[in-house]
C-alpha cells in the first residue's frame, strides 16, 4: 500500500506534471472530510455541503498548476471552501430576502426533519445562534471554536488581520450566548 | 491538527466567564452524512475532475459532455481558475466598481481631500470615507453614547460633521492594510483595538459593512 504523503511531499508531486493527478488523489483522501465538514457547519443542509466541497475540489483540481506551496494544503482548501460557502449563502440571502427570525423559524424547522442532523435541541439552538451572526463572522466563529485553528492561520484563510479576528470571534461568542441565554 | 494551544486555552478560560452556557456545550455538532457518502465523493470528484487518460477509453462525446457539465458547474458558482479561490466577475468589473463608487460619492456629496495624481490613493479614500462612515453611522446608531440631539442626522455627511472626526480618523475605524499605506507611521492596529472598546464595535460593524458594501446598497 502507498505510503501516505505529508504535506511537503504533496506539494513536490504537484509540482511534477507526471504526479499531479496522483497528489489530486491523495488531496481528496486526506483532506474530503475536512473540507466537508466545513462546509456542513457553514451551509448546515447536506445537499449544499456536498456541492460547495465538490465545487471546492474542482476548483482546486484547475488551479493546482499555479499551486505553489506558499501556505499549508490544507489551508489553501479552507480558503477556498470558506469563499464556496459564503458565495452560496450570499445567493441564498439575495433570493430569499426573509426576515432574521423567519430565517431562525425556517432552519430549527429544517434541522428537526433533516435526517442528517442528529442534534438535540440545544445543538439545533445553537445552529440557529450561529445562521444569526454575519456569514464572515461566523466562518471566524467556527475555524476558532470547532476547529481550534490558530488565528494566524484563520488570518491566512480569510485575509483579515488577527487583531480584527480576535474582536470578531470574541463579538461573535458574545452574541451566541445573549442567543443561547434568551 | 496544529493549534496555539495555550493561548487557545487562556483565551477559552476567559471566555467562559462571559459565556458559559456557550462553553458548557459539547462541541459535538449532530452533522451526519449518508452511508457511503465520502468513498461515493471520492469517486464523483475523480470522474469529474480528473482527465481521463491512458488506459481509458472514454464513450462518444462523453468528454464535450464531462466538460461541459464541469463548465457550467463552475461558471454557475462563479469560478475561474484564480488558484487563490476569491474571483471578480471579468475584466471591466475594476472600473464599473470603480463608476460605481465614484457616483455615490457625488451623489450623497460627500467631499474627500486627495493629493493630485494619487489615482490609487483617490479610489481607497473614496471608497474607506463611505465605509468608514458607514462604519460610524452603525456605531453611533446602536452606542448609547450618541447623544439623542443628534439624532436628527439622516445621511453619513451630516454624520462626519456631527462626530468631527477626520477623514483619516475614519479610515483608521476601518481597514488596516489601508490605514498602513496612508498612514505608514501610524500606532499598532492592534494595539488601538485593544485599547478602544468602541474600535471592537466598530471591526465587528465593519464585517456586515462588507456584506453591505458587496450588495452595493451602500
Amino acid at each position: 500500500m502507498e505510503q501516505q504523503p505529508n504535506d511537503s511531499a504533496l506539494i513536490q508531486m504537484i509540482r511534477d506534471p507526471q504526479q499531479r493527478t496522483r497528489a489530486f488523489e491523495w488531496m481528496v483522501r486526506l483532506y474530503k472530510e475536512q473540507v466537508y465538514f466545513h462546509a456542513r457547519r457553514m451551509v448546515v443542509d447536506h445537499a449544499d455541503a456536498d456541492d460547495v466541497a465538490q465545487n471546492t475540489f474542482i476548483k482546486a483540481w484547475k488551479a493546482l498548476a499555479d499551486f505553489r506551496g506558499e501556505s499549508k494544503i490544507s489551508t489553501w482548501l479552507y480558503r477556498i471552501t470558506t469563499n464556496e460557502s459564503l458565495t452560496l449563502i450570499e445567493k441564498r440571502k439575495r433570493v430569499a430576502g426573509i426576515p432574521m427570525d423567519e430565517v431562525v423559524h425556517r432552519l430549527e424547522s429544517h434541522l428537526e426533519a433533516d435526517e442528517y442532523f442528529s442534534g438535540d435541541a440545544i445543538q439545533r439552538k445553537l445552529q440557529s445562534a450561529l445562521c444569526t451572526l454575519p456569514p464572515k463572522q461566523k466562518a471566524v466563529f467556527l475555524m476558532r471554536y470547532y476547529d481550534e485553528k490558530p488565528y494566524q492561520e484563520i488570518s491566512e484563510i480569510t485575509g483579515t488581520s488577527v487583531g480584527a479576528l480576535k474582536a470578531s470571534y470574541h463579538h461573535a461568542v458574545q452574541k451566541i450566548e445573549a442567543f443561547l441565554t434568551r | 491538527m496544529k493549534t496555539d494551544k495555550p493561548t487557545y486555552h487562556q483565551e477559552q478560560e476567559v471566555l467562559k466567564k462571559d459565556a458559559p452556557s456557550l462553553f458548557s456545550l459539547d462541541k459535538t455538532e449532530g452533522f451526519t452524512v449518508p452511508e457511503g457518502y465520502f468513498e461515493n465523493l471520492a469517486g464523483q470528484l475523480r470522474r469529474q475532475a480528473l482527465p481521463l487518460s491512458d488506459g481509458f477509453e472514454a464513450p462518444e462525446h462523453s468528454l464535450e459532455k464531462l466538460e461541459n457539465a464541469i463548465f457550467s458547474k463552475t461558471t454557475a458558482a462563479g469560478a475561474s481558475s484564480e488558484s487563490d479561490g476569491f474571483n471578480i466577475p471579468d475584466a471591466g468589473f475594476p472600473d464599473r466598481l470603480e463608476e460605481a463608487i465614484l457616483l455615490q460619492t457625488t451623489q450623497a456629496g460627500d467631499t474627500v481631500e486627495v493629493p493630485a495624481g494619487k489615482g490609487r490613493v483617490l479610489k481607497l479614500v473614496t471608497r474607506f470615507a463611505i465605509a468608514a462612515a458607514a462604519a460610524v453611522f452603525i456605531w453611533l446608531a446602536a452606542t448609547p453614547l450618541f447623544q439623542p440631539e443628534k439624532a436628527h442626522c439622516k445621511t453619513f455627511s451630516c454624520l462626519l460633521k456631527e462626530t468631527e472626526l477626520t477623514n483619516e480618523e475614519l479610515l483608521m475605524l476601518y481597514d488596516e492594510e489601508v490605514v498602513n499605506e496612508l498612514l505608514p507611521d501610524h500606532e499598532g492596529f492592534e494595539q488601538m483595538i485593544s485599547e478602544d472598546e468602541a474600535m471592537e464595535y466598530l471591526l465587528d460593524a465593519e464585517l456586515e459593512l462588507n456584506d453591505l458594501l458587496e450588495n452595493e446598497t451602500l
